[in-house]
This record gives structure tokens, C-alpha cells and sequence, in this order.
């Protein structure tokens, strides 16, 4: 029994730094809307400073605040510098990029600031205590202490002060918030400063226990971020609680069942959670058939009526203008094209067994796995953060049918990219119909959950070091040993993606799909199939990851578990987000663009010695920063057919401007031109 | 099906069946009850208002006839079939097309693509020719953006197909989302204050649109706060207050009830001329 509560008691310990993690994620997201990634690389920096300053002369209680004080400036820094200048430009997404590209900058700065080794310090007050038969760590008061007065402080300050409630309102309202002559910009920099102090907080006061290294906050930003989602991003309380239950379940689970899977059980615990909450909800599925009285399938329409023949003057008129819009400029694939032959070109140039080479072969297996991407993020809108998941479940079956049973290696990426749907379709099922930043989590805790497995299951996916030994993929004459043949492969296979992805989007899947982003219940009334299509898009960008992990697979010779980790979904992400969201080609220029950069920044800061990757990460986060200030809606879209359109309308609407009033013709007459604001007004007072 | 009957005289509860039939119907929003027990009929062909003072539960009454809500209890019909516990683009596809109260805009699509929306419904290509752009998805999208074209000029406003819809003033806006709806090819359509921010020529044109639209044979459920439109259109009329029925009957009839005057009208001094608006 003592031993039960010694891991309920150091799962509350970790739970707690989740809980203040996950604290900091609610109350900067509350204010400002903006879904801070960085959160973890707060702690992270706060350790930093507390394991640096603890000397003998300094008194600890200095260097606690210390540590606060600097990541709440760090904190602002990050509000001014980025947020306040794109906010309401990038959206939800591109905000929650940024901040992961802050976290990759404080990672780079903290790597060559204070090195790579991991730091801790002794307790603030050395000795133990018994509780209920466990032994504890007097540290443990501190931690518990700390985040019971942090969440006591944040309660009373939304629930009982005017500045909470005013903070809360920028989020919910902001332009009713400015209206109300409350300072948005004040606000925000108050919510990040007390997002960051908790962070710093929690990380110098946590140190004792645990270690911090440069890149110890991904993970506990991770658990935070779970722990606020399913608080919604709005309850300090269920943040906090959720926290401490994520990090208990870990103790528990890692102690009584098994430590190699220790995190199985709280993605698995979590995945549930969300799926049941859905279910059981109100309006959800169990709600829905208990009220349904209705038996048999939907009738057929039973008649389609032409209600009313239409005047044939105007359908003329507008048939001559309609066929106007519909045919796009010749030169509206421009952009695209320049793209595309200059990757069709790069192998021409680029020696086989070059950095350069592999670098390039990368950067296109990942564009074609960011097309789907961009397929399931910008048209979709569906923020998943499991894509990886599925290049992984194509690249393991690949691995394994053709190394463990010799199955041709055609059939076998056939195979893989059909596991891949199959898989897509299932995580589609189950998770689409969640909102928001849930569907972000249950995704990602089923590539999670994939993760442990594949390095778990030694026997059957080879663990850490992977399946080895993949046989080569041949076509024609080309076979996938070589790396310009396997390029060519490779190049044919994104163009097809593209071509899909092309048509989809002028498709009526695309077009529901842009009015289901816009507006759903409008939509759904014109007889939309909102999930359908959703699930429909998940699971073709889905076959386009797997296609991308097969091919991967031949590339490498070998499936290993590092290659398409959670790392590989944030580049994917971010290349998605850089290109732009809501263009075609959006998932292939940003991996170009990114990829070459990083390509570049690595080997010009090859010659620096050992610091290169030091530099690598600190110009990586950078880059993304940048990338994503200047090009704010993506490069891609900054270039598209529709902003040129867009210009070139305004150039000849101001020459036109004269005939324009007069164009309509009667038939539009009264409705036009007479339906202003000024005349609505008029007849809502008479 | 009975025959065109916008011009019935009023009084005229159309002998047959109804095709939207509800009964019963309650919603509840935690402890307050927005909807308590409300029938509502719409016949083929006939005009169905639906009348009440601001928060009388007319738009939830819409939202549960459209599948938008779920109602706490009661039965909702179509041709005899229950719709509850249906999503509403199940909704519409077996027939009952509706108007928003604030216009959907659909921002990203020009009012001629919003349009093609519906028309997805009758298309006759795959799913998988739309990934490879086959002969007939093109014909689809031809045809699509054709009736889509058809549908527009039926309200008068087919040359701002290629406009987004946010740049429409509000009176086109609305006839926009009576031009989506009606291109579902409906049996009955629900239309939520449509000639709200409409100046009078404006709603005269509206008022002839909906009577149209009756004729040809669909079931039209009127939801307005314009009176004067309520009084020239339709056939039964439907009081809510607080939730509750409290009148049905014809337009004159209602207006002459001394319950709505006093719930809704207050003191009516003209009968039909007072338009109320902004209650």
C-alpha cells in the first residue's frame, strides 16, 4: 500500500509541474487567444537560470525570483515582438507556429548559453518526510505549495477582480473588449508575463527533483498543453486537476504495470477521455440515437421540382460574366511551375551521395507528405498533429512486409499506403467529430501511442534500432539504390499528390469544405455532409503520408522510430503554415523554402566546429519566426492566383469605377442599389 | 399535393396531410424552457407564419425543424418521416431547405460558388472522378454553376454571381440565402426573418417571391417580425409568446385575437399596419 501512495505522491509532484504548465497554457490562451507552444521552453529556461544562480552566496529565494522575473520578460519579449504584431493576421494555427518557433529559439539560445549537459541542484531544504508510508522529498512541499497558491491566485484573479474579468473579455470579445476601453495590448503583456512567471516558477522550483538540459521542455510543455486541452484552454481548476491526474496516472502506471509503457497509459487514458466525453456529451452520438425515433434509411428525394423558370435575359448576362470567373488566368500556375521545374532540375546539378542530394531527397519525400497536410489543415481545417503517425504506419508495414515476409517491394508500398488510409480513416472516425485543439491531441496521443509501441515491440518492429535491410524499388530502369532514380520516383509521386490534391480543391469536396470552414451550420443546412467530407480529405492526405513513408522506407533502407517522431509532424506543420494553409501548393513551397534554408544554415555553420548544431537550432526557430512574420497567410498564398487577381482587379476597378453603378442593369436594380446600410436603417425604424 | 394555394383565401387549412408535421416539441437550455409544447403545421403549397415577440422561441422552433437543435421532447415529421436525432444536411436532403436569420456568408466562396453548394446534392459523379477531374465532374460543375445561375436570376440577382457575398448589401444578401435554399429543390422551406433590414420596395419584392414559391408547390414556414408581410402572405398564422402557442389561426383572425394583441401587439390601434420591429 505505501508503495501505491509513494507513486501517487511523486505523480502528484510531476503532475504538479504539469498543473502549472498547463496553467500558463490556460491563461495566456484565455486573454489572447494565442496557444502558446513555448510554454515548455519557459520551465526549461527558468530551471536554467535557477541552476545557475544557485550559488552559496546568492539566497535562494533571490534566484527563484530571479528565475520568474526572467522568463515573464521573456514572456513579453515574445508578446511584443511576435504575437502583437500578427495577431488577427495568421490565425490560430499560425500563432500556435510562431510560439513553436520561440520554443526552438530559447532552445538554441539556452544550448549556447549554458551547453548541452543537464543541470540540477540540491533541495531547497535537504531531508525527507513520511506521508501515509511514502517517503517524500521535502522539495515536494515546496512544488505542492507553490501550485496550490499559484491556482488560489489565478481564481480570485479572474473570478473576483475587474482586471481578471477584463483580461478574460479580450479573448472572448475583442473588439467589444476595446470598445469597453479596456487596453488589449496591456492585457496580453499581463497574460504572458503570469504565463511565463508560472513556468519560471515551476521550473526553479522543481529542479531539485528532477533536470534540466536545453531540450528537457518539449516534453512537459506536451503533458501541459494535453492537461490544458482538456480544460478546454478556459478552466484554471480543470487545468490544474487534469495535470495532477496525467502525472499521477504516469507514477501509477509506470510503477504497478509496466515502465516501457508508462506513457501508453496516459495518451491511452487521455484518448479516452476525449472519445467518451463526445459520445456521452450532450448532442452527441448517444444522445442523438436515444432521440431518434426514426427507422429505415433516408427516402430518396422524391421529386426534384424546377420550381421556377428563370428569366432568360439575365441568365445570359450572367452566364457571359460567369464563364469570366471560371477560367483561370493562363498564368495563374505560374508560381508552381517555376517550383516545380527548378526541383525537376535540382538532380541535374546536385552530385549523387552529396549532402546536398540527401538533403533534396528529404525536403521532397516531406513535401509530398505536407501536401496531404495541407490537404487535411487548409482545406479540411482539421488541425491534426498526428501526421507523422501515418507516414509511420506506411513506412513500418513497407519495412516489415518486405524485410521479415519478401514481399515485392511494389506490393508492399501498395500495402503500406493502404494501411495508411485504413488508418486514417479509423483516427478520422474517431477523432473528427472532436473540436478544435481535442482533435490536435487525440491525434498526436495516437501517433504517441504508435511511437511507444513501435519502440516497444522489439520482436516484431526491432525497437530503437528498427527493421534494417529493405530491399531496393525498381521500375523500369530506375531503381531506388541509386539517388537520382529514387528522386525521379519520388518527383512523379508528388506530382500525382498534387494533381489530386488540385482537383479535390476545385472540386464540390473542396468547395463544401471552404463553406464548412467558414460557416458550418450554413452549410450543413445546404445539405453539406460536414464529416464526410472531412473525413474524406483526412483520408486521402492520409494515403499521401503513407505514400511518403513507403518511399521513405526505400530511401533509408531501414524503419527506425526517430525519423517520424512528433518532430517530423512540427516540421510538417510548420512547412504546411510557411507555404500557406490555404493554397494547393502550400505544403511543397514551404518545404522548399524551409528546407533549403535549413540546408543551408547547416552546412554554412559546418565549418564553425562543435557549435554547428548549436547554431542550427537557434537560426531554426529564427527562420520560422521570420518566415512567418513577413509571409503571414504563407508564401504561397502571398503569390497566388487569387491575391494577383485581387491586384489586378483593384488596377481595373479603378479604371472602371465610372460604370460601374450602371452595369447591373434593371434586373438587379432595386436590390443593389438601393439595399445600403443607410436604407436597412431606414426601414428597421419606420 | 393540394393545388397552388397562396391565393387561397385565408382561412384556408389545406384538407390534406401536412408535410411537415410537429408535435409536442420542448426545449429545454438548462432550467429555462425556450419552446413548451409547440404543433406546428406546414401544408404543400401554403404559407405557415410564425409570429412573436422577441425571445418567443421562434428561431429555436426553426433550429429544431431544421435538425440544428435537438429537441427535449416531441416529434418532428416530414411526409411522415422523423427527422429527429438527424443532422441537418440530412435534413436537407430529404427536403427541407432554410434561411438564417444573420446570412451565411461563406467567405472564400463567391456567391455563385455558395450557390453550387446545394447543387452538389445532384450531382452525378463519384467522389473518386472528383479526384481525377473525369468528363463528368466537369459536366457536374457545368451544370452546377448553370441552375446555380438559374436560381439567382429567379430573385433578380444573377449578375452578382461572381461577387463575395460580404460585399452585397443585406436586402441581397437575404435573397441570396432564399435563391441557396430553394436551389436544394425542397418540399418545404423554412425561411427566419427574411425581410429584416429590407427597405418596403425590397419586401414588396420579397412578398411576391414567397407567394412564387408557395404556388409552385412548397411548403413555406415564415418566420418574421414585419407584420405588414405576415398579414399580405400568409394563409395560417402562429403566435408564440414566451415559448408558448397562443394563438393559430388566419391572419385576420389572429390579429383580431385579444391574447396576441395584448402578448404581442400591445395596444393595437391599426390592425396590420403596426409594423414591429425592434421590440
Amino acid at each position: 500500500m505505501a508503495q501505491v501512495f509513494q507513486y501517487i505522491f511523486s505523480g502528484l509532484s510531476s503532475g504538479c509541474i504539469f498543473a502549472l504548465i498547463a496553467l500558463g497554457f490556460v491563461i495566456i490562451a484565455r486573454v489572447t487567444g494565442v496557444y502558446n507552444f513555448a510554454q515548455g521552453q519557459y520551465m526549461m529556461v527558468g530551471g536554467m537560470v535557477m541552476a545557475s544562480t544557485h550559488t552559496d552566496k546568492f539566497p535562494i529565494a533571490a534566484s527563484v525570483v530571479l528565475s520568474v522575473v526572467v522568463v515573464a520578460l521573456v514572456a513579453v519579449l515574445q508578446e511584443r515582438f511576435t504575437v502583437s504584431i500578427v495577431r488577427d493576421k495568421v490565425g490560430v494555427v499560425g500563432l500556435a507556429v510562431i510560439s513553436l518557433g520561440v520554443g526552438v529559439l530559447l532552445e538554441g539560445l539556452a544550448l549556447i548559453v549554458w551547453g548541452k549537459n543537464a543541470r540540477s541542484i540540491p533541495s531547497f531544504e535537504p531531508g525527507t518526510f513520511t506521508l501515509l508510508g511514502a517517503h517524500l522529498d521535502n522539495q515536494t512541499l515546496w512544488i505542492w505549495g507553490a501550485t496550490l497558491v499559484s491556482l488560489v491566485l489565478m481564481l480570485v484573479l479572474f473570478q473576483r477582480t475587474t482586471l481578471g474579468k477584463a483580461m478574460r473579455a479580450c479573448a472572448l470579445n475583442p473588439t467589444a473588449a476595446r470598445l469597453l476601453g479596456i487596453r488589449l495590448d496591456r492585457m496580453a503583456i499581463l497574460a504572458f508575463a503570469i504565463g511565463g512567471g508560472l513556468a519560471g516558477l515551476v521550473g526553479a522550483i522543481a529542479l531539485p527533483l528532477t533536470s534540466v538540459s536545453w531540450e528537457s521542455g518539449v516534453t512537459v510543455g506536451l503533458v501541459g498543453f494535453i492537461a490544458a486541452a482538456v480544460a478546454g484552454f478556459d478552466r484554471p481548476a480543470v487545468a490544474v486537476a487534469a495535470g495532477l491526474g496525467l502525472g499521477v496516472v504516469e507514477n501509477v502506471a509506470a510503477g504497478e504495470i509496466s515502465s516501457s509503457y508508462r506513457q501508453l497509459f496516459v495518451y491511452g487514458v487521455l484518448l479516452v477521455y476525449l472519445l467518451v466525453r463526445d459520445v456521452l456529451g450532450e448532442g452527441g452520438f448517444v444522445a442523438r440515437v436515444r432521440l431518434a425515433r426514426a427507422s429505415g434509411g433516408l427516402r430518396q428525394r422524391r421529386r426534384l421540382r424546377r420550381a421556377v423558370s428563370a428569366g432568360a435575359g439575365h441568365v445570359a448576362l450572367a452566364r457571359a460574366s460567369g464563364d469570366r470567373m471560371r477560367r483561370e488566368p493562363r498564368w495563374a500556375m505560374l508560381l508552381p511551375l517555376v517550383l516545380l521545374t527548378l526541383m525537376a532540375l535540382a538532380p541535374l546539378v546536385l552530385e549523387s551521395g552529396s549532402q546536398a542530394m540527401s538533403a533534396a531527397i528529404v525536403i521532397l519525400l516531406s513535401a509530398v507528405a505536407a501536401t496531404g497536410l495541407t490537404l487535411i489543415l487548409g482545406l479540411g481545417r482539421m488541425f491534426s498533429l498526428g501526421h507523422a503517425g501515418l507516414v509511420l504506419i506506411s513506412g513500418y508495414t513497407v519495412a516489415i512486409l518486405t524485410v521479415n515476409h519478401a514481399w515485392n517491394p511494389w506490393v508492399a508500398l501498395a500495402v503500406g499506403v493502404l494501411l495508411a488510409v485504413v488508418g486514417a480513416f479509423i483516427i478520422g472516425w474517431l477523432t473528427l467529430r472532436l473540436q478544435g485543439f481535442n482533435l490536435a491531441i487525440a491525434t498526436l496521443a495516437i501517433h504517441l501511442i504508435l511511437l511507444v509501441f513501435v519502440t516497444q515491440a522489439t520482436s516484431f518492429t526491432g525497437g530503437e534500432r528498427g527493421i534494417v535491410g529493405v530491399p531496393a524499388l525498381k521500375v523500369f530502369s530506375l531503381t531506388t539504390e541509386s539517388q537520382h532514380d529514387f528522386y525521379w520516383i519520388t518527383f512523379v509521386a508528388l506530382l500525382i499528390c498534387l494533381l489530386v490534391a488540385r482537383n479535390l480543391t476545385k472540386s464540390r469536396v473542396g468547395r463544401s469544405l471552404r463553406a464548412v470552414g467558414s460557416e458550418q451550420d450554413g452549410a450543413s443546412m445546404l445539405g453539406v455532409n460536414a464529416f464526410r467530407m472531412k473525413l474524406m480529405v483526412f483520408v486521402i492526405g492520409g494515403a499521401m503520408a503513407g505514400l511518403a513513408g513507403g518511399l521513405w522506407v526505400f530511401y533509408l533502407s531501414l524503419a527506425a522510430p526517430e525519423n517520424w517522431g512528433f518532430a517530423l509532424t512540427i516540421s510538417l506543420v510548420t512547412y504546411v503554415v510557411v507555404g500557406g494553409l490555404t493554397n494547393v501548393y502550400g505544403g511543397v513551397v514551404g518545404a522548399v523554402v524551409v528546407g533549403a534554408v535549413q540546408y543551408l544554415v547547416t552546412s554554412q555553420t559546418a565549418g564553425l566546429g562543435e557549435s554547428s548544431s548549436e547554431y542550427e537550432v537557434l537560426l531554426n526557430g529564427a527562420f520560422l519566426i521570420i518566415f512567418l512574420l513577413i509571409f503571414r497567410q504563407g508564401i504561397a498564398v502571398a503569390l497566388s492566383v487569387e491575391r494577383v487577381k485581387g491586384y489586378v482587379a483593384r488596377i481595373r476597378r479603378g479604371k472602371g469605377a465610372l460604370r460601374g453603378p450602371t452595369e447591373g442593369g434593371p434586373s438587379a436594380g432595386p436590390m443593389v442599389q438601393t439595399g445600403t446600410a443607410g436604407s436597412a436603417v431606414a426601414g428597421a425604424s419606420r | 399535393m393540394s393545388a397552388p394555394a397562396a391565393t387561397t383565401p385565408a382561412g384556408g387549412v389545406a384538407a390534406s396531410e401536412p408535410l411537415l408535421c410537429a408535435r409536442g416539441l420542448i426545449k429545454r437550455f438548462g432550467g429555462f424552457v425556450a419552446v413548451s409544447n409547440v404543433d406546428v403545421d406546414v401544408h404543400a403549397g401554403h404559407i405557415t407564419a410564425m409570429i412573436g415577440p422577441n425571445g418567443a422561441g421562434k428561431s429555436t422552433v426553426i433550429n429544431l425543424l431544421s435538425g440544428a437543435l435537438l429537441p427535449t421532447k416531441g416529434s418532428v415529421t416530414i411526409g411522415g418521416q422523423s427527422i429527429v436525432g438527424r443532422g441537418s444536411h440530412e435534413v436537407a436532403r430529404m427536403g427541407v431547405a432554410r434561411t438564417f436569420q444573420t446570412p451565411r456568408l461563406f467567405d472564400g466562396l463567391s456567391v455563385g460558388e455558395s450557390m453550387m453548394l446545394p447543387r452538389a446534392l445532384f450531382a452525378k459523379s463519384s467522389y473518386l472522378e472528383c479526384f481525377v477531374h473525369s468528363p463528368r465532374t466537369r459536366k457536374d460543375e457545368a451544370g452546377g454553376w448553370e441552375s446555380a445561375l438559374d436560381w439567382l436570376s429567379f430573385v433578380g440577382l444573377a449578375d452578382v454571381a461572381e461577387m463575395p457575398m460580404s460585399a452585397l448589401p443585406v436586402g441581397s444578401q437575404r435573397l441570396v440565402e432564399v435563391a441557396r435554399a430553394l436551389a436544394l429543390e425542397p418540399d418545404i422551406v423554412l425561411l427566419d426573418e427574411p425581410a429584416a433590414g429590407l427597405d418596403h420596395t425590397e419586401t414588396e419584392r420579397l412578398a411576391r417571391l414567397i407567394e412564387q414559391i408557395a404556388q409552385s408547390g412548397i411548403g413555406v414556414l415564415l418566420v418574421e417580425h414585419d407584420m405588414h408581410l405576415v398579414m399580405s402572405v400568409a394563409d395560417t398564422v402562429v403566435v408564440l409568446d414566451a415559448g408558448v402557442c397562443i394563438a393559430t389561426g388566419t391572419a385576420t383572425a389572429v390579429s383580431e385575437d385579444p391574447t396576441v394583441i395584448e402578448a404581442y401587439l400591445g395596444v393595437v390601434n391599426d390592425k396590420g399596419a403596426g409594423e414591429v420591429k425592434d421590440v
